[in-house]
């Protein structure tokens, strides 16, 4: 295309207008901004609810934990780890 | 950074959030320069609004709203997307209001705004050839790029959608300097200032987009159905 055809398209496209802008764009606005302003800080639930999946991994890896520790000792030693600590509690903790 | 502050400050109304950021940041008014001579015909209105009337925003978005709609709809035509963009852009301009300092026109910084608003939109539009959408243009378009027609047998707003057509095969950068040049009348410092770049980028800039822009409305003419 020839350079003086791009500037007439560019002539009478610049003749063109938007559209007209609805009225109740600035009060559309204005209610958008206070939704903005108005969120206050997050409640208690609300925070529990965002940490909701990170405690529940975290406690189902401890009880796997305790588990496995339990397993563990269990194969190990001839008592089972629940008599180790009745054991250790009635020594140490219960005199 | 002040825009981050605006934003992390919940729960404080609008015009608060203005006087301690301005506070902190800003000269009290922007109504007077040196000498006394009023600068901005907004300055008394935004002035309101940094002292809490946040009502005065309203009056601020009526008196721009035809601006910006009309800078945004180069480069959205679509109704509700533009609205969406329009409001974007006030948004923006109500959250970094702090930051506005009077030196030149509200309207000058509102259209860097709305420039930057346009460009992050091109950018996650993906670019599209015009081919599909040409035959919806009707037989007036198809015809005038043919050469069959005069000079003024395309209607403006023909003209605006088969222009829009092509320049959506164009990088966003390159649309939105060519379009400022050409649609709006920008001198090259102007898009350079707007973009946050210099005028030898810009100009480089528009003859490249000019001459891609020229290829695209060849092909499109020599491909008519």
């Amino acid at each position: 295309m020839k350079d003086d055809k791009l500037n007439q398209l560019f002539s009478l496209a610049r003749r063109e207008t938007a559209p007209p802008v609805p009225p109740e764009f600035a009060a559309n606005i204005m209610a958008r901004l206070s939704r903005q302003d108005t969120t206050g800080p997050a409640s208690i639930s609300d925070q529990l609810n965002l940490w909701f999946p990170r405690l529940a991994v975290a406690s189902a890896m401890a009880i796997f934990l305790c588990l496995g520790l339990e397993f563990a000792l269990s194969s190990f030693s001839s008592a089972d780890f629940s008599e180790q600590v009745a054991q250790v509690s009635l020594q140490w903790l219960l005199p | 950074m002040v825009q981050d502050l605006l934003v992390a400050m919940p729960g404080i109304s609008l015009g608060e959030r203005f006087r301690r950021t301005e506070s902190r940041e800003r000269a009290p008014s922007i109504r007077q320069r040196p000498g006394g001579r009023m600068l901005d015909p907004d300055a008394e209105l935004i002035d309101r609004i940094r002292n809490g009337a946040d009502d005065d925003f309203a009056a601020l978005v009526q008196r721009h709203q035809s601006h910006v709609f009309g800078l945004l709809y180069r480069y959205e035509r679509d109704w509700q997307k533009l609205e969406d963009l329009a409001q974007e852009t006030f948004v923006k301009a109500w959250r970094a209001l702090a930051t506005f300092d009077g030196r030149a026109p509200f309207q000058h910084w509102l259209t860097r705004i709305a420039t930057r608003v346009a460009l992050d939109h091109l950018r996650k539009q993906r670019r599209r050839r015009a081919e599909v959408e040409l035959e919806a243009l009707g037989e007036d378009v198809l015809d005038w790029l043919a050469g069959a027609h005069g000079r003024d047998d395309l209607q403006a707003a023909q003209a605006a959608e088969l222009l829009a057509l092509a320049l959506a095969e164009l990088a966003p950068a390159d649309r939105i300097v060519i379009t400022m040049q050409e649609l709006e009348g920008h001198s090259v410092n102007e898009i350079a200032r707007h973009l946050g770049s210099n005028g030898v980028a810009v100009r480089v800039r528009a003859m490249r987009a000019r001459a891609r822009l020229r290829k695209i409305l060849k092909r499109l003419s020599t491909q008519r159905p």
